[in-house]
């Protein structure tokens, strides 16, 4: 057991893991026999930092860590996480680190949120034309100011401990990011219904969601609000839930067929949907645990950012 | 309402399977499609007089025996995977294997369904844009044009049997695309019954079923 919150080095759980006993959905480990909860999955520090100093990390994680893992400085870090926690898991786990869903609930520093943002952003700005060529009223003005609002916001939470008013900080980006989610999921929903679909810009907006949801679940848990966070996270995982419905193979192959390589574009579509999917239904079952165990928020999220040793912890459940 | 996580896998699941629906029957749909040809290749032109009864007496029951195959097979592939995926997890929530074997399984995948398909319920449909009934109205035509006009005309077999061939390829091409919108239903017209829609349904079914449970 490591610190105030009962999270422990993860050898047991792979352990079990390698052994077919526990299967991984999203950031929880399940028992394969009884489908039960076991764990929580954390990324810490050591993770983050690792994928923050990679020059070449694509933050969205659209591309994951392919052509990563041959930059020599990345090799040489991912070498110390294989030895840490062992094998090609270690990089599965990267490899989900750097995906749109990411591992854990919080546990990516506010410094890597920002980077992962920043990062979709480009990308969406590399897709003005697209975005211009969009019917309706989906202009590119509206993206940028979603994405500038909760750019701001996590900067406000970045900077919100150096400030003397660092709870009523904390809430207003809160707020911020509360209203920015629904605007973006409402684009993103309209991007999806499109006759035509842009799967670089939906993938973008998707991972956008993914990073937004995170930025405000961790300003609840910051704010030791961990009862609003579960019904925030609940809210947000319905709201995926809904697109979910839309994004299925056989509605999205006539709204891609305009692409040559439509079907695997639309699997990826897919496959990106289902993570974030993943992410987010891990947070009000996280959040209810950490109630139940009476765990302050804040607490959590330092114990994470602070460790140095392990990349990953687990929180039996 | 079951939890998030449940609730996701549900939806993996449904999602999962509708894809691997989309997929096999679009690969095995020119099977149909060969085995139609087929027939009307063989068609003899004594059928072309009167081709709503070739097409009653030998495409309708080939189009039936296929899908309801294909639905058969469908079903209990996903079946298969309903108790993979929902049975492993009879532990945490109110629903058992058997559950499911008895209320979901049994409740989604009867043959019912089947026969509300325009050629599949027989020949009692009267949908005006049904398979039946499409592939009848037009069967006076060719009946006219070969029999009485053409003929009349005074051209002679080889007319005669370049115009059968025309129609014959005609007939084709309205079998299959018949056959291809019975199968996989139409994007624009979701509402017309189709192999594709009736399964979709039944897995909506399972998924609603899932989603209703109470919270554990």
């Amino acid at each position: 057991m490591i610190g105030p919150i009962p999270f422990q080095i993860p050898t047991e759980f792979l352990a079990q893991y390698g052994a077919g006993e526990l299967v991984r959905y999203g950031a929880i480990l399940k028992s394969a026999e009884t489908g039960r909860i076991v764990a929580h999955l954390q990324q810490t520090g050591v993770l983050d930092q690792v994928l923050g100093v990679v020059s070449n990390f694509d933050p969205t994680g659209i591309t994951g860590l392919i052509g990563v893992v041959q930059n020599a400085q990345m090799s040489s870090k991912l070498s110390a996480l294989q030895s840490a926690v062992g094998g090609l898991e270690t990089l599965q786990l990267a490899s989900l680190a750097s995906s749109v869903a990411g591992i854990g609930v919080t546990a990516a520093s506010t410094a890597l949120i920002l980077l992962r943002l920043r990062g979709i952003e480009g990308q969406v700005s590399g897709l003005s034309d697209q975005i211009e060529a969009l019917s309706g009223e989906i202009k590119l003005q509206s993206i940028h100011k979603v994405f500038s609002d909760i750019a701001g916001a996590i900067e406000r939470i970045e900077l919100a401990e150096r400030r003397s008013d660092a709870d009523q900080t904390v809430q207003s980006a809160e707020d911020r990011l509360h209203y920015s989610f629904r605007e973006l999921s409402d684009i993103t929903g309209r991007v999806l219904l499109q006759d035509k679909v842009d799967a670089a810009l939906a993938r973008s907006l998707l991972a956008g969601l993914s990073v937004c949801s995170a930025a405000q679940v961790k300003s609840l848990y910051w704010l030791n609000e961990l009862e609003a966070a579960e019904i925030q996270a609940r809210r947000h995982y319905r709201r995926i839930e809904e697109l979910s419905y839309k994004v299925t193979l056989d509605q999205m192959q006539p709204r891609l067929a305009h692409l040559d390589n439509s079907d695997a574009v639309a699997l990826g579509l897919l496959r990106d949907v289902s993570e974030v999917r993943a992410r987010l239904a891990a947070v009000p079952s996280l959040s209810g645990h950490l109630r139940g165990m009476e765990c302050h928020g804040r607490a959590y999220l330092s114990q994470l950012e602070e460790q140095r040793e392990a990349p990953l912890l687990v929180l039996a459940a | 309402m079951t939890n998030e996580i449940e609730r996701a896998l549900a939806l993996d699941w449904w999602a999962e399977q509708r894809a691997q629906v989309e997929e096999d029957l679009r690969k095995r749909l020119p099977d149909l499609l060969l085995q139609a040809r087929e027939a009307v290749a063989a068609m003899p032109m004594s059928a072309f007089v009167r081709r709503s009864k070739f097409h009653t007496e030998v495409i309708l029951p080939m189009a039936t025996e296929w899908v309801e195959a294909e639905h058969a097979r469908l079903s209990a592939a996903i079946g298969d995977t309903l108790l993979d995926i929902f049975g492993a997890n009879a532990g945490s929530h109110n629903w058992s294997t058997t559950d499911y074997a008895e209320v979901g399984l049994a409740a989604a995948f009867s043959a019912a369904p089947l026969a509300a398909l325009p050629f599949v319920g027989g020949l009692v449909v009267t949908a005006s844009t049904g398979f039946f009934a499409t592939s009848a109205s037009i069967a006076v035509v060719p009946a006219l044009a070969v029999g009485g006009g053409l003929v009349a005309l005074g051209y002679g077999g080889q007319v005669r049997g370049w115009t059968i061939e025309r129609l014959r390829e005609r007939y084709r091409v309205k079998v299959e695309a018949d056959l291809t919108l019975l199968v996989l239903g139409d994007a624009a017209r979701p509402q017309e019954p189709s192999l594709k829609g009736t399964i979709f349904a039944e897995l909506d079914g399972i998924l609603s079923t899932k989603l209703e449970e109470p919270p554990q």
